[in-house]
């Protein structure tokens, strides 16, 4: 019941500004084609045979596009807890929503819910002009194998970006950090580029980002792979999840604690 | 004493800009990583596509095979260009967002000084910036251009910089009339970032856009400086001539809207939150 309010709010909050929904559509396309026009200069095309050698999709816009989608909607409830809990801190409605019936947990979870629909949402209409602008090849089989996979992603991106959630309670303005950390995920998750090309450290550290098992799956499954080809990145998604909820939880429950000894803090 | 006091004034809101962006020191570290992260992307989205350190591609459209010295070229004269654009707008939401707009501008010194105090601390940064990239993309990503041309460059670099300050007033007029100019400011600037030629040739998007990007005045400042950094003067005649063309007219431009929305100002008043 809290959880579907605090999504309505944000939801409300968002869409009543339909400039704010054309603008953020407009930085999402803006980002992606910076990085695939710098990919196609650089090709003199869209097709590379050394990434499909690295990575079985050779097609560079169609690799791009889906990293760069599930790369958006996998930091957005990192966003979520660090800017909306920022934008209540500044307004000074923290301190009451905190004080109402409700769980913190709940608050914070229907924060992150709401964010990361809502960028799902964005980030499908951005793919859909994506896919346009660079004549991506669909079919509905395609969309329909990936979406579980899609869904499986998100929750391990909520896991994922709950560790940030007690945080950002405790240290308040943590954006610049967060900012460091969504760039550093572009790295080492291979959204714009083959992981080959880094170091086999990298490489390894890489693994530990859902990002990175999510974008090869969906991109796997795009190539026309079945599942069970995939299964290895499938597997790795399904053990992160519980790994990244737990860790969160944790760093939650301690910071939490700490927060209410040294108090919530306005701005 | 008039001019004295005015830029007593131009130095107080410089320092006080100054101190508000070093009182959260991570985003300088994030600003400066920005940049990293742009280069190394580019370097990484070079490698991976094409195993090599230079494109054939490129150089035949741009003359550029070194796609990484191409990026950060790009990428140096859109955070010098976006100063004078953040300068302006940002400076107007930010202190709108928190209420102080209305006694910034009630202050004893001309608006001007208040925008132009704001640019000062941002263009330091930028040049700031600008020192830390140069030597260590050249030890980091082996960057190579002809520095004495890049020098001769600057001047050109700062032609542009004209009409990118009128492009600015232009915007500060139209901000101060916006309810919520956020998301304004954001689509300009995504405009500016898609069509500055930073990361690539504009010669590659479609003719409508390329038009757009001719008329804004950061690809031409792009286009002039790659231009006399990779050929020197000589070579660079058409685009130099382009670039002091449009800059004077967005100088132009940007004076005179922003006469009007001041004029506008004191009829209508200004908002606050």
């Amino acid at each position: 019941m809290i959880l579907s309010a605090v999504v309505e709010k944000e939801f409300r909050m968002f869409f009543r500004y339909p400039l704010r929904v054309i603008s953020s559509i407009l930085v999402g396309i803006v980002f992606l084609l910076q990085f695939v026009f710098f990919g196609q200069a650089v090709l003199g095309g869209r097709y590379s045979a050394l990434l499909e050698v690295s990575t079985g999709m050779g097609d560079y816009p169609t690799y791009a596009l889906i990293g760069y989608v599930l790369w958006w909607v996998s930091v957005s409830p990192m966003e979520a807890y660090v800017w909306g809990v920022r934008r209540e801190l500044q307004r000074g409605t923290f301190e009451m929503n905190i004080l109402s019936p409700a769980k913190i947990v709940e608050l914070l979870s229907g924060l992150a819910i709401s964010w990361l629909l809502m960028d799902s949402v964005l980030m499908m209409i951005v793919f859909a002009i994506g896919a346009v602008i660079f004549a991506i090849p669909l079919t509905l089989l395609i969309i329909l194998k990936s979406l579980p996979i899609v869904v499986a992603s998100l929750i391990a991106f909520l896991g994922f970006g709950f560790v940030f959630a007690g945080l950002v309670m405790m240290l308040k303005n943590i954006g610049p950090f967060a900012q460091i950390f969504e760039f550093a995920m572009l790295f080492f998750s291979g959204v714009f580029f083959p992981l080959n090309v880094m170091p086999k450290a990298m490489i390894a550290f890489s693994k530990l980002f859902p990002l990175t098992h999510a974008a090869a799956v969906v991109r796997g499954l795009f190539v026309g792979k079945g599942y069970l080809e995939v299964w290895g990145e499938i597997a790795w998604l399904l053990v992160l999840i519980p790994v990244y909820w737990g860790i969160g939880y944790l760093i939650f429950k301690w910071a939490e604690r700490i927060t209410r000894v040294i108090g919530y803090g306005g701005y | 004493m008039e001019a004295i006091n005015e830029l007593r004034a131009l130095y107080g809101v410089a320092v006080k800009n100054w101190r508000i962006f070093t009182s959260y020191k991570l985003w300088l570290v994030s600003d400066v990583m920005m940049g990293f992260f742009f280069v190394g992307q580019a370097l990484l989205i070079g490698i991976g596509l094409t195993g090599e350190r230079n494109s054939r591609a490129l150089q035949q459209i741009t003359g550029y095979a070194d796609y990484v010295t191409f990026a950060v070229l790009g990428f140096m004269v859109l955070g010098f260009g976006l100063t004078f654009l953040s300068g302006f707008v940002w400076s107007v939401v930010d202190e709108l967002y928190a209420g102080t707009l209305e006694y910034s501008f009630a202050a004893p010194m001309r608006r001007i000084t208040f925008f132009m105090g704001n640019v000062l601390t941002r263009l330091f940064l930028s040049f700031l910036y600008m020192s830390v990239y140069v030597p260590i993309f050249i030890l980091l990503f082996d960057v190579r251009f002809n520095f004495l041309n890049f020098v001769k460059a600057l001047p050109f670099l700062l032609i542009g910089a004209i009409g990118m300050i009128g492009l600015g007033m232009a915007a500060a007029g139209l901000v101060l009339y916006l309810k919520d100019p956020g998301p304004f400011i954001t689509i300009l600037e995504m405009l500016v970032f898609a069509l500055s030629g930073a990361m690539y040739p504009i010669s590659i998007l479609p003719m409508g856009l390329q038009v757009l990007a001719k008329a804004l005045p950061y690809a031409p400042t792009s286009e002039a400086v790659r231009k006399i950094v990779a050929y020197g003067y000589t070579a660079s005649v058409n685009e130099i001539s382009y670039l002091m063309l449009l800059s004077g007219f967005y100088a132009i431009i940007g004076y005179l809207s922003y006469k009007w929305s001041e004029k506008q100002a004191r009829t209508v008043g200004l908002k606050s939150y």
